[in-house]
């Protein structure tokens, strides 16, 4: 029993703390996606403010490049310069171009002319990458289209040379091409006639423009040193905060470009990375925390609070222990007492009845008024005694739950005389409280059976009668012997048209101290009169049970017996 | 050990001669400037002069010549106003430079800064693996509150050197002008290891930074850095390139390339090179040129007081007829004159002659043009040898050199006997150079510092470094 109790107990404990602790994890985890998700968005921001804050660059390197190449074309064209000075002049002076290239309508380079043969190999490769450039320019919508269109003029060699005017070219468009070191940058200003004009950008260049635009690394905070580092003058010595964060700028080969912000490591992967907008859109901005940027999850507190619970519960648990424990102890104790006392009062019991009966018997033959009296009394005196013994008995079979098991004495006795032997002990109460007996006799045969258990379980059931069912003034007990499964059952009935049973209490009323009327006006009674007659009748091999009935309440006593031929049975126990 | 260290010495000692017997040679130029050394040109501060190394060439053959096309600035009036300058200081404090390195840097930093002037626009920018604007482009007026921030330079961390030089430029655009200097000096020790960080990358910028009047300058301190990277950077943006070996040279080095800096006369130069018909450009040695047709474009940013500086054209001469005589050369040079701050040009234009009389070309033969297109060549070659040894062909790097040396020793004999005295110092140098070069090119352990040494004397020569002051003249008494 304590052991169940300890299970439970510990089951009590740490179900509520599996559980807070489950919830509390699981809640967490979900707050650290979220907040992580929400940092990252945070940050992803932040990236996406750098890289508008520098996309005005290649909007001012369009703008301004337009006008110079306009410029330089219409001055070329204007003065018939079929070797473009002009623009050759922009090339060289412009710090933000490479080469210019301009490609005629029929997709020829026209610009700049072919090397001469014997150029250094590097010219003549470069004059090659130009003309792939070239071709791999991006084409103007219409160009396809009037490429045919046009094709009749092109009979005319001397147009296809000169000179495009600035006014008939379109808005710049940016073209991406990996070549030698990476990505380069090229501008190009298409004509409708298919002609074009483009500018390789330095790549060094622009690259070096869009450094300068990004954040510098602010210098840590100066704080004044008493010594200086170096003798003679007094220095300021920078302290190094502990590194938060650093921003790095990837090209397209995952090359680093451009870092600030702190000195960190880059090795690890970034906490979250954006790519730049076009034309740089092979390029990466990647965002390194130099801790880890997921909450620190504060396991502690909800360790403290799971421990807290527990020590809590446990100690409530432990309370209620021990205070069970003693409860327990205290009822066994008196348990044992009240079987000490029933069994004590059992000898005294015994040695009145013996005395009555020796004192009836005394009596007999003599005659008298006072002899009469006597003998009455000492009828009374037996019966109530006997009564005292069933008492007893009845106290003894449910507190000594184990030891009152004790074998059952199966003796062959007439199954009906030993019921009427009972019902004729109730015949003076039942006649003061008058109540009819209705007696049916159907086991009026030997049979072998424990005729103390039959004694207590009717004088229960009768006595039940006696003080319930009083009322509706009639007793029937009924008896007959069953045969099933090769066992014989010897079954009383005894019912009553008193007030009955609900349905409802059928289960409880067996329940030990169990009464349906508790109060003060109910008649007196312990409450154990039925248990005890199940425990008897259960222990007989058999049941008390109620049966359904059109009036008042149905008690059905069942108990194995066996029939008293049978000798080879004798000595065997029913029941164990 | 100690013999390492002695060989090194005199090694060091060679370049150091090498940075300065320029100056005796243009000073001798000054003074010795002779009618026969072709068309000589000269408005307000810069002196213009075409030669070629062969007047008369044999006729009726292609043959290949050289054009010398020679800048010089004139000398500083000490009393006149020099022009304002516009100076980003870019400083590697990447962690190899702690210890007595950034303390150095600190130091010729915070002199530099001493030396400007107040309506000079100064700015500094670290680098490591990050940027920093420590004194963002500003005039040097606040000198105290500029070399407090200098002094508490520290170091740590990488190297972004393409991003230092780009945040460098951006400060020193800030308050670009014509009639100003405007420089990015490069300090660094070590690799670029973030960012672009390869020579044609930073070439590329610095040829850009070049077009907007932007020169950059390198110097390379300790024997990690990447010399072809820094000095790759200082030829294409038109500035010095310097390897300091020892940190302690560091401030006389930084005052030098001020010295530099705040002597420049001239600037903003576009050279422009016409070749007659019949006359094709093959390249310009050592500069990255521009050939478009018959015209070849030269950068220049700028010119300093004193100095001379030329650039040797080869070209591919078609065939011509004994006894005529054909153009060879328009040259035309815009620049602004930094003192006056007004534009100013030159032109000059040079002819040829074909003979059949091989004496003859050969007497014609113009032996100072000659000798100084010599020393050019053969700084191509010993380009070429850096790139051999690089490639591990030991033998074949050795063999240039040593080509290099006998050629330039021949050269210098025939000098001698004409008696041309200006180019002798040039051809000295050059012999010596490649002398101890090819004898410390087989040593391995040499070959660190070696290297640089042949970068920055490759540098140099292409760049042909400044001029002294006409005052010294001779034994240069180096700074340090």
């Amino acid at each position: 029993m304590p052991l169940k109790i300890l299970i439970a107990l510990l089951t009590l404990i740490a179900a509520p703390l599996l559980l807070l602790g489950w919830v509390s994890a699981s809640t967490m985890r979900a707050d650290r996606s979220t907040a992580q998700r929400q940092i990252e968005a945070v940050l992803r921001s932040r990236l996406k403010e750098i890289d508008t804050s520098v996309q005005p660059l290649f909007d001012e390197i369009a703008t301004m490049l337009t006008g110079q190449v306009r410029l330089a074309i219409d001055q070329d064209t204007s003065s018939g310069d079929l070797q473009h000075g002009e623009l050759t002049r922009f090339q060289r002076s412009q710090p933000l171009v490479q080469r210019a290239i301009i490609v005629n309508s029929r997709g020829m380079m026209i610009y700049p002319p072919p090397p001469p043969n014997s150029s250094e190999p590097n010219r003549i490769e470069e004059y090659a990458a130009l003309k792939a450039l070239a071709m791999s320019r991006p084409r103007h919508a219409t160009e396809s289209a009037s490429a045919q269109t046009h094709s009749a003029d092109r009979s005319k060699a001397a147009t296809q040379q000169a000179p495009i005017p600035s006014s008939r070219l379109s808005a710049p468009v940016y073209h991406v091409w990996y070549r030698d070191q990476g990505t380069q940058l090229s501008l190009w200003w298409h004509q409708e006639s298919g002609a074009a004009v483009g500018v390789m950008l330095a790549r060094s260049r622009w690259m070096a423009e869009l450094m300068a635009r990004l954040p510098n690394t602010p210098l840590p905070t100066i704080q004044l040193a008493a010594q200086s580092s170096y003798k003679g003058l007094s220095s300021e010595i920078r302290q190094t905060p502990t590194p938060i964060e650093a921003i790095a700028l990837y090209d397209e080969s995952n090359r680093l470009i451009y870092r600030w912000g702190d000195d960190i490591e880059l090795l690890k992967t970034p906490d979250t990375q954006l790519a730049m907008s076009e034309p740089l859109s092979s390029w990466h901005l990647k965002y390194y925390a130099a801790q880890p940027l997921t909450i620190p999850v504060r396991f502690t507190g909800l360790y403290a609070a799971i421990a807290g619970l527990g020590i809590v519960l446990f100690s409530l648990g432990a309370y209620v222990l021990t205070n069970l424990q003693r409860q327990i102890r205290l009822a066994k104790s008196r348990v044992t007492f009240a079987g000490q006392v029933s069994h004590e009062l059992r000898t005294p019991l015994t040695n009145i009845r013996l005395y009555t009966e020796l004192a009836q018997a005394d009596l007999e033959g003599a005659d008298g008024p006072a002899t009469q009296r006597i003998a009455g009394r000492l009828s009374i005196i037996d019966s109530e005694s006997r009564r005292l013994g069933r008492l007893v008995s009845g106290v003894m079979e449910v507190i000594r739950e184990d030891e009152g098991k004790g074998p059952l004495r199966l003796l062959p006795y007439n199954a009906d005389a030993v019921i009427d032997d009972v019902i004729q002990q109730f015949l003076p109460s039942y006649e003061a409280a008058s109540i009819r007996i209705e007696r049916i006799r159907g086991a009026n045969q030997s049979l072998v059976f424990d005729a103390d258990c039959l004694d207590m379980i009717l004088i229960n059931l009768l006595s039940n009668i006696e003080k319930y069912a009083a009322s509706g003034g009639i007793a029937k007990i009924e008896s007959l012997v069953k045969t099933s499964f090769q066992n014989e059952i010897l079954c009383v009935r005894v019912s009553d048209h008193g007030s009955g049973i609900a349905s409802r209490h059928h289960k409880t009323i067996f329940k030990a101290f169990r009464r349906l009327d508790d109060g003060i006006s109910a008649p007196s009674g312990t409450g154990i009169g039925l248990t005890i007659a199940r425990r008897v009748a259960r222990r007989h091999g058999g049941d008390v049970k109620i049966v359904p009935s059109a009036k008042g309440a149905c008690f059905e006593v069942t108990i194995r017996v066996t029939k008293a031929n049978m000798e080879a049975d004798f000595g065997k126990p029913l029941c164990n | 050990m100690a013999t390492r260290k002695r060989e090194l010495k005199t090694e060091k000692r060679t370049v150091r001669l090498c940075r300065w017997l320029p100056l005796i040679l243009v000073a001798a130029i000054a003074s010795t400037a002779t009618a026969d050394s072709g068309d000589k040109k000269s408005v307000g501060q810069v002196t213009l002069q075409v030669g070629t190394s062969h007047p008369t060439l044999i006729a009726d053959k292609k043959q290949t010549s050289y054009v010398r096309i020679a800048l010089t600035g004139s000398e500083i009036e000490s009393t006149k106003k020099r022009p304002p300058v516009n100076v980003a200081i870019v400083i590697d404090n990447s962690g190899s430079m702690s210890g007595s390195k950034i303390d150095q840097a600190r130091r010729a930093a915070i002199a530099a800064v001493k030396r400007l002037r107040d309506d000079d626009i100064v700015s500094v920018v670290l680098y490591n693996s990050n940027v920093s604007v420590l004194v963002p482009a500003t005039k040097a007026s606040d000198r105290e509150s500029i070399i407090r921030q200098i002094e508490s330079v520290q170091a740590g961390g990488s190297t972004a050197l393409f991003a230092g030089v780009s945040k460098g430029a951006a400060e020193t655009r800030k308050f670009l002008r014509d009639e100003s200097v405007n420089r990015v000096i490069l300090l660094s020790d070590g690799q670029a290891n973030v960012g672009p960080s390869s020579p044609s990358e930073l070439e590329n910028l610095g040829a850009s930074l070049v077009k907007e009047g932007i020169s950059v300058s390198t110097l390379g301190l300790g024997l990690g850095y990447n010399e072809d990277l820094m000095s790759g950077l200082a030829i294409s943006g038109s500035g010095n390139h310097m390897f300091i070996e020892e940190a302690d040279d560091l401030v006389a080095v930084f005052n030098k390339e001020f010295n530099d800096l705040l002597s420049v006369v001239a600037g903003d130069f576009e050279i422009e090179a016409t070749l007659a018909e019949g006359v094709r450009p093959v390249k310009v040695l050592g500069t990255n040129a521009d050939i478009v047709g018959q015209k070849v474009f030269i950068p220049l940013t700028q010119l300093y007081s004193n100095q001379e500086r030329y650039f040797v054209l080869e070209v591919e001469i078609a065939a011509g007829k004994a006894g005529t005589s054909r153009q060879l050369v328009d040259v035309s040079v815009n620049y602004i004159n930094k003192i006056n701050q007004t534009p100013e040009k030159l032109t000059a234009s040079l002819g040829i002659r074909f003979t059949d009389d091989e004496t003859k070309v050969s007497a014609d033969r113009d032996l100072e043009t000659l000798a100084f297109c010599s020393v050019q060549i053969a700084n191509d070659r010993n380009r070429q040898a850096t790139l051999l040894r690089d490639s591990g062909q030991i033998g074949e790097a050795e063999k240039l050199l040593k080509q290099n040396t006998e050629e330039l020793k021949a050269l210098k004999i025939i000098c001698e006997a004409k008696d041309i005295k200006i180019v002798l110092p040039a051809l000295e140098v050059n012999i010596e150079l490649n002398r101890a070069q090819a004898s410390s090119v087989r040593d391995e352990s040499k070959w660190y510092s070696g290297r640089k040494m042949m970068r920055e004397a490759q540098n140099y020569n292409q760049s042909q470094q400044r001029a002294l002051p006409s005052g010294i003249k001779s034994s240069p008494s180096p700074e340090r």
